[in-house]
């Protein structure tokens, strides 16, 4: 970790509990972590341990039990439901697992999906779009429906939609489950060449090949919902 | 008579309100709901799931303005299709005239239309926050809201029954010579001078204030502001009978505003009457952020908003004066400088 | 407006991923439209027909009334009557009703001043084929074509019908154009001699009186003068007879119009039904919205959208449809119903009228309860948490 980076991500001992059967089941327990601009984190624990729930936090989409979390210096834990969809439009970019690109749709439409509220790519958006799907070898996709392209494709796909705000923070949540290990390493350069662009990157996963990459700037374990010292 | 729901016309004006009310009431009761369990500055996934039951309310409210501005216009238009039913009459104005509750039920519909206009201003201005300490109220505001949607429908259902195709109804021109045969002074406040100044100074001072607002936000400018957009109306309509309604039918005494709304006339009674509701509920909009200033919290927030309002009101005035102006101007310039009035 | 406009690109990319519930409520709405819009246009066209023909009549009808039923009124109270303020004149009229067995029924017999130049010029307006009777014939006589193909007659064909113990020969010199078939299906127009004769209209006396008023607004006044004059007539004016025909139109229109009320709801029921289901695909959908910085709002006007350009693609091709039966095909069947009973029906050549403000009649009835009902369909799939409905425990 670069110490006089500021820091992007941090939670402050977040823990969400679920409601289960009688009682309650607790997906996270007290986790603390400060991610510094331009740097890539990997949260690694087997399944179940609260990777999703953590990503999940973190972009705002659910609200912790307790505990905060702050995205470039703003504490958004307390903000309305209506502000916190402007994180994911403004400040996060995310790629879910299995890709989350809807079907029926082109590849250039779920790329521009998150401009269409606010009135459709403009004309730098769309220069942005385009010129991520040329670097990311995806033009030549632009009209293919995305339940036509394989599974790499897609994982591009999915990122360049992330990365299409512009925003300076990308979570991804296991980017490489469905993945041979030739699109592993191809995924692995383009998050090394975005976190050499500045942007701040934390990727979920059970996958050895991702969190035992020495070029990783950090490596948390989750295990049951805390995080191994 | 039940039988008037027959009517298609009719039908159509009555399922309208209907679902505009049925909105208007959705969305108080789903309000009242969501306000006992609300919990300001708490961020709890419960809090989470409110607030996105919130913003369905208010999509609710949205819809439920469009319609009942749409059914402002539905009011003249079914009114001006009876014409043909009930002897006397000429055009909206003797349809509505021939009930006791015709004018009632338009004056409800104007203030319902308004009233959901200026709840909407109320949210927006709460989504601007950024947390949000307006909910409570704005959800409570839904009740009179509520009832006013409600009190519409009751109007129009009763406006519905209430017509009787055998009666002889009256044009606005007898009610202007019997205002005349007894002095009225109403007939002095319709004068083309007097009125013609009061509806030119009060739209112009409306539009002024809310330009100034967009300009400089400020507690005195958006209250000065919401007054004149708040009276406006009342201090323009004179000018719409008295000066705007003959230079546009071409006679001295034809001082009827829907007659305004008819194509002969250019339909100019669309534009105009549209830009007086714009300007006139955006207008009264900056007094509601100013009510709320204190409790919102954030004046860099409520001066952002009171620009928006500012502009749009000021646009809505401008509106009120060209479509005022034109039809003067042109018979002016037809006529070759020779007064509709004679001599003024 | 920008975010309008995307959102409603959205919409229409989304309606045509879901095609088939989208046609299908789309076709129901259409069916639902052509029908509420084939009865609105036939009732204003009909309407304007008959407010474009009362132009032509009278101001005041008098009529004498003899045991309460219409009898003949004598030519000699013209003079009294044209001698009030505010007639201009007053024209003795010959008509009256022939009834035929053969048909069942009653064609209407009109007699005209053949001689008189302006009666010529006004009528040549609306014959098709042939000509007038001369001045001074008998025996000639012009028609409206359902009357004539109804009898088997061709233009200078004759046709024998019994007048009183008699017969008279009728030749058939002219037929009426079939645009004004409205008003002319079941007439036969004559001179003024040989109508007295066919109806047994004696000289003198007339089947009623045309008044002409200097002011048609004063018609009221008018008929309570006449009424003074000759107590125990009718008087009839335009203006009733205009509002009876809008009344009686609106009227039947309605009724049609509720008898499709039914149709309407079980279609707003449908669209409920089929709205309600969200699939999980659509759940997912939503959740990636949501998660990709789209607000409840968004979705639920995206929502919105979407089911207000069903509405439209359903009820723009219902209205259209409705336009060419009534104008083009000619509304059958439904004629009829609005026409009332008659046993010669016109051929309906309407001109079309229809106007903005019946398109927007036809939407409050039926694009707006159907985007209402849509409403809470599309909250149901709008206020769900993204988190959850990625993970498909929402």
């Amino acid at each position: 970790m670069k110490a006089d980076r500021p820091i992007m991500v941090r939670a402050i001992g977040l823990t969400k509990r679920y409601p289960a059967g009688r009682g309650e089941k607790t997906a996270l327990r007290e986790v603390s972590l400060a991610i510094p601009r331009g740097e890539f984190w990997i949260v690694n624990g087997p399944s179940g341990s609260g990777k999703t729930t953590l990503l999940g936090l973190l972009a705002g989409m659910i609200a912790p039990t307790c505990g905060e979390v702050q995205l470039d210096g703003r504490a958004i834990t307390h903000w309305r439901d209506h502000h916190r969809a402007l994180v994911r439009r403004h400040l996060v970019g995310m790629v879910f697992q299995e890709f989350a690109l809807v079907p029926g749709m082109s590849l250039e439409e779920n790329v521009f999906l998150p401009l269409v509220p606010q009135g459709g790519p403009d004309r730098a958006g769309r220069e942005r779009g385009r010129a991520l799907l040329e670097r990311f070898g995806m033009a030549a996709f632009a009209d293919t429906p995305v339940e036509r392209l394989s599974a790499g494709e897609r994982q591009r796909g999915a990122i360049i939609r992330a990365l299409v705000t512009d925003a300076p923070i990308l979570l991804l949540d296991e980017p490489t489950a469905a993945l041979d290990t030739e699109n592993v390493r191809i995924l692995l350069e383009l998050l090394l060449g975005l976190r050499a662009e500045g942007r701040t990157i934390l990727a979920t996963t059970h996958d050895r090949r991702l969190a035992e990459d020495p070029r990783v700037d950090g490596v948390l374990s989750l295990v049951d919902g805390a995080l191994e010292p | 008579m039940a039988t008037n729901f027959l009517n298609l016309w009719i039908l159509a004006r009555v399922a309208q309100a209907a679902v505009s009310t049925g909105l208007c009431l959705a969305g108080a009761i789903l309000g009242l709901r969501l306000v006992r369990r609300w919990q300001a500055g708490q961020s709890s996934e419960q809090q989470l799931a409110l607030e996105r039951q919130a913003e369905l309310v208010a999509s609710v409210m949205q819809v439920a303005l469009i319609l009942e501005v749409l059914g402002l216009g539905l009011s003249v238009l079914v009114s001006d299709h009876l014409v043909g039913g009930i002897r006397g009459a000429m055009c909206a104005f003797g349809v509505l005239a021939s009930t006791r509750t015709g004018f009632y039920g338009l004056l409800a519909s104007s203030l319902s239309a308004a009233a959901c206009g200026l709840w909407v201003v109320l949210h927006r201005f709460d989504l601007r926050l950024q947390t949000p300490v307006l909910t409570r109220r704005k959800f409570a505001w839904l009740l009179p809201v509520g009832a006013l949607a409600l009190g519409d429908l009751a109007l129009v259902v009763t406006f519905a029954w209430q017509l009787d195709f055998k009666v002889i109804a009256s044009c606005c021109s007898v009610w202007v010579d019997a205002a005349v045969v007894h002095n009225s002074p109403v007939v002095q406040l319709l004068a083309p001078v007097p009125a013609g100044l009061l509806g030119v100074g009060a739209a112009g001072a409306a539009a002024l204030a809310a330009a100034v607002v967009a300009r400089q936000p400020g507690s005195a400018a958006a209250w000065a502001a919401s007054g004149l957009s708040a009276v406006g109306p009342v201090a323009v309509l004179p000018a719409v009978l008295g000066v705007v309604a003959p230079h546009v039918l071409g006679t001295p005494t034809h001082l009827c505003p829907f007659c305004l709304f008819h194509l002969q006339g250019g339909g100019l009674g669309w534009p105009l009457f549209g830009s007086l509701f714009l300007g006139s509920v955006t207008g009264m909009g900056l007094g509601v952020v100013e009510l709320n200033r204190k409790a919102a919290g954030d004046p860099a927030a409520v001066a952002a908003f009171e620009k928006v309002l500012g502009r749009w009101s000021a646009a809505g005035w401008l509106g009120v004066l060209v479509c005022g102006a034109f039809p003067v101007a042109r018979y002016w310039l037809q006529s070759g400088g020779v007064s509709v009035f004679g001599k003024v | 407006m920008k975010r309008q406009l995307a959102l409603i690109r959205f919409a229409l990319g989304s309606a045509r991923r879901r095609a088939g519930r989208s046609f299908a409520l789309a076709v129901a709405l259409g069916l639902v439209t052509f029908a509420l819009s084939a009865v609105l246009f036939l009732t204003e066209a009909l309407r304007r027909e008959f407010r474009l023909a009362a132009a032509a009549l009278p101001d005041l009808t008098v009529q004498q009334l003899a045991a309460g039923r219409p009898a003949l009124i004598a030519e000699t109270h013209r003079a009294s009557i044209a001698a009030l303020p505010g007639v201009v004149s007053v024209q003795p009229r010959v008509w009256g009703y022939y009834f035929v067995p053969s048909l069942s029924g009653n064609f209407t017999v009109v007699g005209v001043e053949t001689g008189s130049e302006t009666v010529r010029r006004d009528l040549s307006l609306v014959m098709l084929k042939g000509r007038l009777p001369r001045p001074g014939a008998s025996g000639e006589v012009v028609m409206g074509e359902a009357l004539a193909t109804f009898l088997g007659l061709d233009l200078d064909d004759a046709i024998t019908l019994p007048v009183g113990r008699a017969e008279k020969r009728l030749q058939l010199v002219g037929l009426f154009r079939s645009e004004v078939a409205l008003w002319t299906a079941d007439v036969i127009l004559m001179s003024l001699a040989d109508a007295r004769e066919f109806l047994q209209v004696p000289p003198g006396q007339a089947t009623d009186l045309a008044v002409r008023l200097s002011t048609p607004d004063e018609a009221t006044v008018a008929a309570r003068k006449i009424a003074e004059l000759l107590p125990g007539a009718r008087i009839v004016d335009r203006q009733l007879k205009t509002r009876t025909y809008d009344l009686t139109f609106d009227t039947r229109g309605g009724l049609l119009g509720a008898m499709l009320l039914p149709a309407l709801v079980a279609f707003l029921v449908l669209a409920w039904d089929r709205l309600t289901g969200v699939g999980p695909g659509e759940r997912r959908e939503i959740g990636v919205l949501k998660a990709t910085g789209w607000r409840t709002s968004d979705v639920l006007l995206a929502r919105l959208w979407e089911n207000t350009l069903i509405g439209l693609y359903g009820a723009g091709p219902g209205i259209l449809a409705a336009y060419l039966y009534v104008f083009h095909a000619r509304a059958p069947g439904l004629a009829g119903v609005l026409l009332g009973w008659s046993t010669l029906y016109p051929a309906l050549r309407l001109t079309p009228a229809v106007d903005a403000s019946q398109v927007l009649v036809l939407g409050c009835l039926v694009v707006l309860p159907f985007v209402a009902a849509s409403l809470v369909p599309a909250w149901r799939a709008a206020t769900r948490d993204p988190h959850g409905l990625l993970r498909g425990t929402a």
